[in-house]
């Protein structure tokens, strides 16, 4: 599997593990609010990446967050799926180094 | 100095308070919701940072829950939103909010801003104070202006009254004849002009003893305060045993009337005064002058007519009212 390499600012290298995890969290929750069609808390939850994705620098972040915003407020199943997938795909992927 | 954040991510809070922090900023209290951050606002709170979209309550709401209290009116609160239309920012700055950054936000940016916020909140606490510091000398200043005032009075009241007698000074006699000399003068009226004496005071006084002798001027000066009753009368203590009475509007019929009285309720007082020849009771001799029943007068030669009366009435005998007449 290809790498996506993301640049850090050292400054906040501390933040990053806890950030990861947290991400794999979300992954966890995004497919239990789809499985229970609570599509409100996908919007929320969608909305917050969105905000601080790019914030920590993981731009790629925001864009799944943004996505999965949007097919939550119109209730679209297949795109939401696909958005949790492509989230998972990419924290396999990344690759961090801080400069 | 302490920041606020409300935030319902827990990886906004954390970025943002380590942004904070690493910037200086040691302070930094940090709240999942309104609710709590609720909890956490004190007068130690410079700046709130505040997400728009959260649970049960919004950052929109949160921003006038702020606003409410009147103890947080001047406190800057910037909204930290990754919605960017223009109706959610219009609502913010509705409620309150004085500034926005937009998620994902410039670290750059997001410093430049919360500075900006807390130089103004630093400005306007420094303006209150000076403020409450002007209000506070006003007050000062104006409780020392009465306390000024009332001395005042008091020294007025002082440098025109006669120690010993209590009633107005020889000082005073000269202030209200002149004021009153004017007022007749232009309104064309009348004024009379008692000049008053104790008969063989100093007999009195060689007798009895010195002490004895202010007692009775005491006396004798309270007696004669009695007598006129209009707010413009004046009663002064001329010098020595000599009281003058300045009646404004009085015409030599009505001062005749006042100095009877005065010359009867004397006698009354029934001070003992053996050595006196007229009586074996104090009395008084009194002069009037009037005008216009004399007139092409000045105020000194009021007195001096009134002093002539008086002259009279004492080589007469004495214990008598006589009234300056006019050739």
């Amino acid at each position: 599997m290809s790498k996506i390499v993301v640049k850090i600012d050292p400054d906040i290298k501390e933040l990053i593990p806890g950030f990861l995890i947290n991400r794999y969290e979300d992954i966890k929750l995004l497919n239990i609010y789809l499985e229970k069609r609570d599509f409100e808390s996908i919007v929320r939850l969608g909305h917050s990446m969105k905000g601080f994705g790019a914030g920590y620098g993981f731009d790629d972040i925001s864009l799944i967050g943004g996505k999965l915003e949007d097919a939550a407020k119109n209730e679209i199943i297949k795109e939401i799926s696909y958005q949790i997938d492509a989230l998972k795909k990419y924290m396999e992927q990344v690759e961090i180094t801080y400069e | 100095m302490t920041i606020l954040i409300i935030d319902d991510s827990k990886s906004d809070r954390d970025l943002l308070e380590l942004i904070l922090n690493k910037s200086g900023y040691d302070n930094v209290v940090t709240a999942a919701s309104v609710g709590e951050g609720m909890v956490h606002l004190t007068n130690d709170i410079q700046l709130v940072l505040m997400d728009v979209m959260m649970p049960d309550v919004d950052g929109i709401t949160g921003c006038a829950m702020i606003r409410e209290q009147k103890l947080y009116f001047d406190l800057p609160i910037i909204i930290v939103t990754s919605n960017k239309d223009i109706s959610t920012l219009e609502l913010a700055f509705e409620t309150g909010a004085n500034d926005y950054i937009t998620k994902p936000f410039n670290k750059l940016e997001l410093l430049a801003r919360v500075r900006v916020a807390l130089n103004l909140k630093s400005e306007i606490d420094k303006r209150k104070k000076r403020e409450q510091e002007l209000e506070c000398l006003t007050v000062q200043l104006s409780e020392l202006t009465e306390e000024l005032k009332e001395k005042n009075q008091i020294l007025q009241k002082l440098s025109t009254m006669d120690s010993l007698t209590d009633i107005a000074n020889r000082r005073k006699f000269d202030e209200v004849l002149e004021q009153t000399w004017k007022r007749v003068q232009r309104n064309k009226g009348t004024i009379s002009l008692i000049m008053l004496d104790i008969d063989n005071f100093k007999a009195y006084n060689d007798n009895y003893g010195h002490q004895q002798g202010d007692i009775v001027l005491k006396q004798v000066a309270q007696a004669i305060k009695e007598i006129p009753k209009r707010v413009d009368d004046l009663v002064a203590r001329y010098g020595g045993e000599e009281f003058a009475i300045i009646l404004p509007d009085t015409t030599v019929e009505g001062a005749i009337a006042i100095a009877t009285l005065i010359q009867e309720r004397i006698q009354q007082l029934q001070i003992k005064h053996e050595y006196s020849g007229v009586k074996d009771v104090l009395t008084v001799s009194l002069g009037i002058c009037s005008f216009p029943s004399c007139h092409n007068l000045t105020s000194k030669q009021l007195i001096e007519r009134a002093d002539i009366a008086l002259y009279e009435a004492k080589k007469s005998g004495g214990n008598d009212v006589y009234v300056f007449e006019c050739s």
